[in-house]
């Protein structure tokens, strides 16, 4: 659920993220999983970023890998300035194995979404050098049903297909 | 770096991204909307000022909340 930051809080979240421009991911799951979840937004405002889009430059657009990398860094449990050294020494932001993640472009006035999950925490040494395929497994986890909450009602839309790293 | 001069580049961080940069040292970082991005971004306009990559200590960078926690990390890493 894409909701105003100020909205109420949607029951059953498991994961939840903030963007800079006052909107609200909540993760959502029907059920109960012992999984290790982490979600991500970011809205338009995020390209007025100056050196960031340089240090993570790349074929895909600055905004999708940003909050990829942040799902990945909340799933290895290790502080995003860290994971931008590990970047800058040659590693690439990679779910670990026997993860999943979806990234989700163009939602709610043109934000990025991103989702991960895994089983359990590895470590950050286990994260593949880049170079090594950036591309991951579908994601196994059922469908991701992207719901937005505006000011006419709820809209919805199943975006899990749409693998976008 | 100096304290004062931190931040004042998290006041132009924090305007870049259109928000309020009139905040003090007391101000906890989720309360001012100051995130891990903004964190980020911080970091390398104060490693091209100072022209070296600096190290930084995970342990540490986990117990940040305030503005005042920011300040000092960065006196420290700089100096360091």
């Amino acid at each position: 659920m894409v909701r105003p930051r100020d909205s109420s809080a949607t029951p059953g979240t498991v994961a939840r993220s903030h963007d800079a421009e006052g909107w609200t991911l909540d993760w959502v799951m029907p059920e109960s999983v012992t999984l290790r979840f982490a979600c991500d937004v970011e809205g338009p405002s995020l390209e007025d970023a100056l050196l960031l889009p340089e240090t993570f430059g790349g074929q895909t657009p600055f905004r999708q890998s940003w909050v990829f990398a942040e799902v990945v860094a909340k799933l290895l449990d290790i502080p995003i300035l860290e994971w931008l050294h590990l970047h800058r020494s040659g590693s690439t932001p990679r779910l670990p194995g026997g993860a999943r993640g979806l990234v989700v472009p163009g939602v709610a006035g043109d934000r990025v979404l991103a989702f991960g999950w895994t089983p359990s925490m590895r470590s950050a040494r286990e994260v593949p050098e880049r170079g090594d395929d950036p591309r991951f497994p579908g994601f196994g986890l059922g469908r991701v049903l992207v719901m937005h909450d505006t000011n006419a009602g709820v809209a919805s839309r199943d975006f899990t297909r749409r693998e976008a790293l | 770096m100096e304290r004062e001069q931190v931040l004042e580049m998290m006041r132009q961080v924090a305007k870049r991204q259109g928000r309020d940069g009139s905040f003090g040292e007391d101000a906890v970082l989720r309360d001012i909307g100051f995130r891990s991005l903004d964190f980020s971004e911080l970091a390398l306009r104060i490693e091209q000022t100072v022209g070296r990559e600096l190290n930084f200590d995970a342990g540490r960078l986990r117990g940040i909340q305030t503005v005042a926690d920011v300040l000092d990390f960065f006196r420290d890493a700089t100096s360091a």
